[in-house]
């Protein structure tokens, strides 16, 4: 078993082989962590939301479903879930983000926080696509209008997904301090991954 | 980047887009693009890129957030993967397109027991091809007039389009785009109310609908 502390505001990598469970928790509380995997032998290979969502014909995810690649090829399987609200339509916050909407330059940001954690293990930023905010709540109004709300977790809330692919995979606990979306306080997340199914 | 001066500017021009295939073009920033649904209910595969620089490209995931809508309205800016302008969208008769979904491509036909369908995915690399363009990858389309509504449950569907005869959206480029439009070829499930059809594309300096 290994054990990842994400640092508020930070991201780290993990690998993961077929057959193993990854856990992400939010230790805390309403913290947005911000997901990406990768097909171990193929980086251009990776977990898509566009393609998931077609593939599940969902907004959503629940245990027992699929989520797939950019190869429509399955890479993770939902296992448990006691959070429940989750976002993949919305890209990951990256200088763009803060500089334009924002104006603020230089606020850390989950796509170079991704990025940073996923250069040793041979992953090029521009491979780094839209991730999975595990754990963000972006309700959409029956007329389609977004918004970005406090997530619903309590401490100790967690995902647990078992790999289907060998693949290497980055989580950035979201460094967003003046929107809702992490409650207004950056905090830290957990990365177990383990042979055995969590209880 | 590049400022486009007025004799740079592509030239005006319009042609069709014959059904299930696809084609490439260039849109000059001020230039208005029309594309319209020339019989009905047919779905337009969209790709962009940033002439200059095609690592920057057109992202639906950044124009919904931009937008704070899954479907953009007039007014809209439909910014890049660098979140910045591309196409504003200036009208749209149907209102009902898709930002959510991939493209179609070989691994779906594949998994819809229809391998070596024609897809939206090897239209954008055939036209590309055409005119000697490689981009270093496929991002997601902006689906004009296809028609995926969302559940309260987050269920998504896919409907047959809205849209009608001689129906339209019309954009002004912000940006210098090398743009990809590919009528889609799903004849295997609704998306394209099950008959594949021509699109036409219209390129003007000025709006030519007023």
């Amino acid at each position: 078993m290994r054990e990842i502390v994400v640092p508020g505001g930070h991201g780290r990598a993990f690998e993961a082989r077929a057959g193993q469970y990854i856990t992400l928790e939010d230790l805390e509380g309403k913290q947005i962590g911000d997901f990406v995997a990768f097909n171990a032998d193929d980086r251009d290979e990776w977990l898509s939301p566009s393609h998931t969502r077609i593939a599940l014909m969902s907004m959503t995810f629940r245990p027992g479903d699929r989520l797939v690649t950019s190869r429509r090829r399955p890479i993770l399987e939902v296992v448990a879930d006691t959070a429940g609200v989750h976002d993949f339509s919305v890209p990951a916050c990256d200088p763009s983000r803060y500089e334009i909407f924002f104006g603020i330059e230089g606020h850390r940001n989950c796509q170079e926080n991704l990025a940073e954690a996923l250069a040793p293990h041979g992953v090029d930023p521009v491979q780094i696509r839209d991730p999975f905010n595990i754990f963000q709540n972006s309700p959409t109004s029956p007329d389609g209008v977004l918004a970005l709300a406090e997530p619903v977790t309590k401490p100790g809330d967690r995902v647990v997904f078992r790999a289907l692919m060998n693949l290497v995979g980055a989580v950035s606990a979201c460094p967003q301090d003046f929107l809702p979306v992490n409650g207004f306080r950056i905090t830290d997340l957990r990365i177990v991954v383990s042979e055995e199914r969590p209880c | 980047m590049l400022k486009l001066r007025a004799f740079d500017r592509p030239a005006e021009t319009e042609f069709v887009v014959k059904g299930g295939h696809g084609k490439a073009f260039v849109v000059g920033v001020g230039q208005f693009l029309t594309i319209t649904d020339v019989q009905g209910q047919q779905v337009g595969d969209f790709f962009a890129w940033n002439r200059h620089d095609p690592r920057e490209y057109l992202s639906p995931h950044n124009t919904r957030l931009a937008s704070s809508a899954l479907v953009p309205p007039v007014g809209a800016r439909f910014v890049t993967n660098r979140r910045r302008p591309m196409l504003v969208l200036v009208r749209d008769t149907v209102g009902r397109h898709d930002l959510l979904v991939a493209c179609c491509d070989a691994a779906r036909y594949a998994s819809l027991g229809a391998p070596g369908h024609r897809s939206c995915a090897g239209n954008a690399e055939e036209a590309l091809r055409e005119i000697g363009v490689v981009v270093p990858r496929l991002y997601d389309p902006v689906n004009l007039f296809m028609h995926v509504p969302v559940g309260v449950d987050g269920a998504l569907t896919i409907e047959p389009p809205l849209s009608r005869a001689g129906d339209s959206v019309g954009f002004r480029a912000t940006m210098d785009a090398l743009c990809v439009l590919s009528a889609c070829p799903m004849d295997i499930n609704a998306c394209n109310g099950g008959t594949i059809t021509d699109l036409h594309v219209r390129i003007r300096n000025e709006a030519d609908w007023l």
